[in-house]
């Protein structure tokens, strides 16, 4: 219940604005910041031409956190530039994904929208050799537990995060969108085999239905919920512009083939449920595959319940996500191995500790 | 209804606001205590009850949470920590709290690291990092007769490059508080809190026609670089040219960087309406001298 106000925001903002109260603006300001979504509300009330109707004050912490996300933008393009030479010579499909492909194709979910790294998704057998080269680019990985990196090695979709030792730049070079430890095989091949080149750059960005695909298989088949809101957002927008590109049909044909299917549908039971999304209910009946209800429930639960329903639906969540994300002889021995290896480390820094008097 | 939503949340006790400007908070306390010591540092006036009729800039909530022995209290912005404090030291790590909202979030104004005082309508920025004096500095040229405006944080007005008060409590340190009362016996300082990370830190109170005008904006006419030096001999005011005082502004800006060509723009209208000196003294009645004849 805490988001209500936003969620209420981005379901109708032409209705909020006309009603909500001073209160209701204090804490929607709040949560806006929480979430780092003000600057998103301020584009949508700007692309809606309602900038005017809001109070001063909303319209001037708007107006802040805007400037905030040009500055961000700004950075992504001067960071992009700087690796433009790196991922010229790697002789191989280099796909910015998430916040990065939103903002280098300019789309709608882009405007103001906020973003901590940049992703980039490359072949499997080079990420090595790309890791290896961002190494000379003043990109490392920070010092990590040896069972974290082989963690990271084994099971992950991804290198360990890589900061720019001087700018502070985070760059997620990921090999696939969705853990090797899991025992659902998605097949990320269509993302390079679609991708389009963007004019005068050596990156590619996936197709819409694409980015729509990868950000359902974030939410729907991991545990993570801390940026709920924003995830439900984007996959509301990111479907707008799927269907605004005439790519709805493909959408459906393309989540087959990389077997991913419950994840779309349910995203779109959620986005037809909670903003009454049109394409939505589009994909909805034009798929034989029934929506998992209780899951997409969970979801709203975890959204708009209050109190211990809310709670209930993230601890459910999150054993979900983890049995989705890792076949179960990984997990057991994450979760006993995981334990283990922090309490060593501890009990080896006590010991140090004694020995250094 | 406010209080309601509140208490509901988090069990909240006490509520109030602090009605500053330009920026407002809304304060979620459990501690009494802090009610209490803010209700010394602004005038009553701006320490009320929540209007459901206004909307407040920030909110802050300080909660009383287990986490180790010794540090209860949780100074946040909603989910977003900001730091934790015992009870003796949640005065001070409440006002950095406001002002880590204001610098975190506000990008509204050009805002550079500051202090600026007021004269006929024009306005003496002092920017310094921290140990330079710039506070004590502040502090005495307010007791003097200038009008605060912010012994902090300046201002700059996006559009017509006014520079826009920001007016609370003096922050002085350690031995600047000593000093400070010595010089002037009457100036109210409260609030001392010892052994924070800052070391001692107590709350100089603004005169009352600083809070009185504490909506009033002024034009930036002087930039002065402030720096104590207890080794100084002879106090030395030496002009420095714009391009250098346009460089050290910009990199004593919370929001510079943020604000790209508009706080370039801002900032080069600024030092263009400006005459820029460097301080060096050692002896503050010399500074304050000096200071008043250039001004």
């Amino acid at each position: 219940m805490l988001n209500q106000l936003l969620l209420d925001f981005f379901i109708a903002p032409r209705k909020f604005i006309q009603s909500a109260t001073p209160q209701q603006w204090t804490n929607f300001l709040q949560q806006a910041r929480e979430h780092g979504l003000t600057a998103r509300c301020y584009y949508v009330l700007q692309n809606l031409s309602l900038l005017q109707q809001v109070p001063l004050q909303v319209r001037q912490h708007g107006k802040s956190a805007a400037y905030y996300a040009e500055k961000q933008q700004h950075s992504l393009y001067f960071e992009l530039q700087q690796l433009e030479s790196l991922f010229a010579n790697v002789d191989c499909p280099c796909l910015l994904l998430k916040g990065s492909a939103y903002r280098a194709l300019a789309l709608p979910v882009s405007f103001g929208r906020l973003f901590a790294d940049i992703d980039i998704l490359v072949p499997l057998d080079r990420i090595k050799l790309i890791r290896d080269k961002l190494f000379f680019f003043g990109f490392a990985e920070a010092a990590m537990s040896d069972y974290d990196r082989h963690y990271y090695q084994r099971w992950s979709h991804q290198n360990p995060p890589l900061r720019h030792y001087q700018r502070g730049t985070v760059i997620d070079l990921h090999h696939h969108i969705y853990p090797t430890a899991s025992a659902k095989k998605i097949d990320i091949s269509p993302l390079f085999q679609h991708a389009e080149r963007l004019a005068g750059s050596a990156f590619s960005v996936p197709k819409a239905a694409h980015l729509f695909i990868h950000a359902a298989v974030h939410l729907f088949y991991q545990e993570e919920t801390h940026k709920l809101i924003k995830d439900i957002i984007d996959l509301n927008d990111l479907l707008l512009e799927t269907e605004r590109q005439q790519q709805l049909d493909w959408l459906l044909q393309q989540a087959d083939i990389m077997a991913v299917q419950s994840a779309v549908i349910n995203a779109c039971w959620v986005l037809a449920q909670v903003f009454n999304n049109s394409a939505a209910r589009r994909q909805l009946s034009a798929t034989a595959l029934p929506p998992q209800r209780w899951v997409g429930r969970l979801v709203i639960l975890m959204l708009q319940g209050s109190g211990f329903s809310a709670w209930g639906a993230r601890q459910l969540w999150f054993i979900r996500g983890h049995g989705l994300k890792m076949r179960w002889q990984i997990l057991l021995y994450h979760t006993l191995a995981k334990p283990t290896a922090s309490s060593r480390g501890w009990l080896r820094r006590i010991y140090a500790a004694i020995k250094r008097g | 209804m406010l209080h309601q939503s509140l208490r509901y949340k988090s069990l909240i006790l006490t509520d109030f606001v602090i009605n500053t400007v330009p920026f407002s908070v809304l304060v979620s306390s459990r501690s009494q205590a802090l009610h209490t010591a803010v209700s010394q540092l602004y005038p009553p006036q701006l320490v009320l009850a929540p209007e459901p009729e206004k909307i407040y800039d920030f909110c802050l909530t300080v909660e009383r949470k287990w986490a180790g022995w010794g540090r209860p209290y949780h100074v946040s912005a909603g989910q977003q920590h900001f730091r934790m404090t015992d009870s003796a030291q949640v005065v001070p790590v409440f006002e950095w709290g406001f002002n880590w909202c204001i610098a975190s979030y506000q990008h509204q104004y050009l805002a550079i690291h500051a202090a600026v005082l007021e004269r006929h309508g024009k306005a003496l920025i002092m920017p310094a990092p921290p140990g330079s004096g710039k506070s004590t500095l502040c502090a005495a040229m307010m007791l003097e007769g200038w009008r605060l405006l912010s012994d902090e944080m300046c201002l700059v007005d996006l559009t017509d490059g006014s520079i826009v008060p920001c007016v609370r409590p003096v922050s002085l340190k350690n031995q600047s508080l000593k000093l400070v009362q010595s010089w002037y016996p009457s100036a109210q300082i409260r609030q001392i809190t010892t052994g924070t990370t800052k070391g001692t830190v107590g709350y100089l109170l603004p005169l009352a026609d600083s809070w009185q005008a504490r909506g009033q904006t002024a034009t930036a006419a002087w930039v002065v670089f402030p720096q104590y030096n207890v080794n100084q001999t002879q106090l030395q005011l030496s002009p420095i040219s714009k391009a250098d005082a346009f460089m050290h502004l910009a990199n004593n800006s919370f929001n510079y960087a943020v604000l790209a060509e508009h706080g370039f723009n801002s900032l080069g209208r600024l030092t263009q309406q400006i005459q820029a000196y460097r301080l060096e003294y050692a002896d503050i009645k010399q500074a304050l001298s000096e200071l008043s004849q250039l001004c």
